[in-house]
């Protein structure tokens, strides 16, 4: 499954490539003048961004096992999403499918703007509303945990609605369930796989470099008390 | 790692010292020809002739060219059936078959619909092989800075670039040192292995990203990276003969548009 992540080269009619090139290109524009403003104002994110992008680029092709047996690779949207933002996210995404296309094979040059549609945009957004709506009530882990399910599940139905609108075959209704019943539901346990995976992740950061997540931020200094402390107490050692 | 291969590929290849802007202008005006055509005829052309020059005038190593055109075939085949599915009942009953007790019929609209998008995927991803084997991403680069890609774009996608490799090698150096570990015995071990992989990745990531700002900066860096050299363009000889080629593959699309297998 996880090699028909994307939409395959050649698989949509010319109107519906350009149609999702159409729309996808007004957010990354949007993402394209946020990001400059932000080079502007701050040279340093330039090469943490592309970075960013490339361990990006790194965690989508890990092999990731899920309980069917098969292998599945993790988005890593979600994260990207309450990392950077969406608009952020959207134009790094764009970059890593380009990359993708052309270094793995995986997705391509017509399908790109219907792929960062569903991987770029809709996904980020579902994540970064279910990380905005979840921020402060729990633990961040359980948040970013959740968010990265909603955002690695939402680009897969998300695609199979893309693919419905392509082809609506007799009746759009029966349609869709198809399709839904091939990416949707065989992708549940492989988005609570990608879930886990970010979890671990993120406790993981939290653990040993609390100052980029402070930094970033996307936690509170309350939930690593032992980090904040220690700042507090540490006098470089002038003791 | 099967990154790493593609794009040995494209820096080894008989076609590396083409120039990059015939490559591209080729390979995407057949590219976006194959999925304008109406028929299965023009795209499978175009699959003959990208796998042709693939193999023959590149000299891709077969081993790794097939299972690549071997994954638009095999998804290809799935989406015939699918298309029989989601188009049943159209046109005539050409024939039925039993899989797992269902019984899918297939019909003419369906199986027509499923052979024209399995014909474009097939020309479309020689056509992306094609260029991904022949053409270095570093060369791509200045074609796409000369398309007034935004300069923020680029310089991120050219780090990017640089920066997958160094990560690969890192993952892979960590992926060692944990299975000499007992790393990845089994499911809930492979999952802690990936968690801790990926965090260390990104650690190392971020830490790279600054000592990258002081790399820069170090050297006169204000915001923009400069790309120096530049590509000729080329015999316009060779421009002309390609769209004299595109031409004759759409009027070849006008007069096979009504053409159906069955």
């Amino acid at each position: 499954m996880g090699d028909i992540l994307h939409i395959m080269e050649g698989f949509l009619p010319p109107e519906w490539c350009a149609f999702w090139y159409i729309l996808s290109g007004i957010v990354v524009i949007y993402g394209v003048m946020q990001l400059n403003k932000m080079i502007k104002e701050q040279p340093e994110v330039k090469p943490l961004l592309a970075i960013a992008g490339a361990f990006m680029f790194i965690l989508s092709s890990l092999k990731m096992p899920s309980v069917t047996g098969s292998c599945s690779h993790p988005c890593g949207n979600g994260l990207g999403a309450v990392l950077f933002g969406v608009p952020i996210t959207a134009v790094l995404g764009t970059i890593v499918l380009i990359f993708q296309a052309l270094l793995m094979a995986h997705g391509g040059i017509t399908t790109l703007g219907a792929n960062v549609f569903s991987m770029g945009i809709m996904g980020p957004l579902a994540g970064a509303i279910v990380w905005k709506i979840l921020k402060g009530k729990m633990k961040s882990t359980w948040a970013i945990m959740l968010a990265a399910i909603a955002a690695d599940w939402i680009t897969y139905v998300t695609t199979s609605i893309e693919l419905t609108l392509a082809f609506p075959g007799n009746n759009p209704m029966t349609t869709v369930t198809t399709f839904l019943g091939i990416y949707a539901i065989t992708q549940v346990p492989l988005a609570i796989a990608e879930g886990l995976l970010t979890a671990l992740l993120w406790d993981k950061i939290k653990e040993l470099r609390p100052d980029i997540l402070l930094k970033l931020g996307v936690i509170d200094e309350s939930e690593v008390p032992n980090y904040t402390s220690s700042l507090n107490t540490n006098t470089g050692g002038a003791e | 790692m099967l990154q790493n291969t593609i794009d040995n590929i494209a820096h080894n290849n008989g076609l590396y010292n083409v120039n990059p802007k015939l490559k591209v202008i080729f390979a995407i005006s057949l590219l976006l020809i194959c999925v304008l055509s109406n028929s299965i005829i023009v795209p499978l052309i175009i699959a003959i002739i990208m796998i042709y020059l693939t193999i023959f005038k590149a000299k891709v190593p077969l081993k790794i060219y097939l299972p690549l055109i071997g994954t638009p075939i095999g998804f290809g085949i799935i989406t015939i059936i699918l298309m029989a599915i989601i188009y049943s009942g159209v046109g005539d009953k050409l024939f039925s078959i039993g899989i797992f007790g269902y019984n899918i019929s297939f019909y003419e609209y369906g199986v027509n619909m499923g052979l024209l998008v399995f014909s474009r995927m097939l020309g479309g991803v020689a056509c992306t092989l094609f260029l991904a084997l022949t053409t270095p991403m570093t060369k791509l680069f200045y074609v796409l800075k000369e398309l007034r890609v935004p300069s923020s774009i680029l310089d991120i996608a050219m780090m990017m670039y640089r920066y997958i490799f160094v990560l690969i090698d890192e993952a892979i150096r960590i992926e060692n040192a944990q299975k000499t570990r007992l790393g990845y015995k089994d499911l809930k071990t492979t999952y802690k292995s990936l968690g801790i992989l990926a965090a260390n990745l990104f650690i190392t990531s971020w830490d790279r990203g600054e000592r990258l700002f002081i790399i820069l900066n170090s050297r006169g860096y204000n915001g923009n990276l400069k790309l120096l050299s530049k590509i000729e363009s080329p015999n316009i000889k060779y421009i002309l003969l390609i769209l004299a080629f595109d031409i004759f593959l759409i009027i070849i699309i006008y007069l096979t548009k009504d053409f159906k297998v069955f």
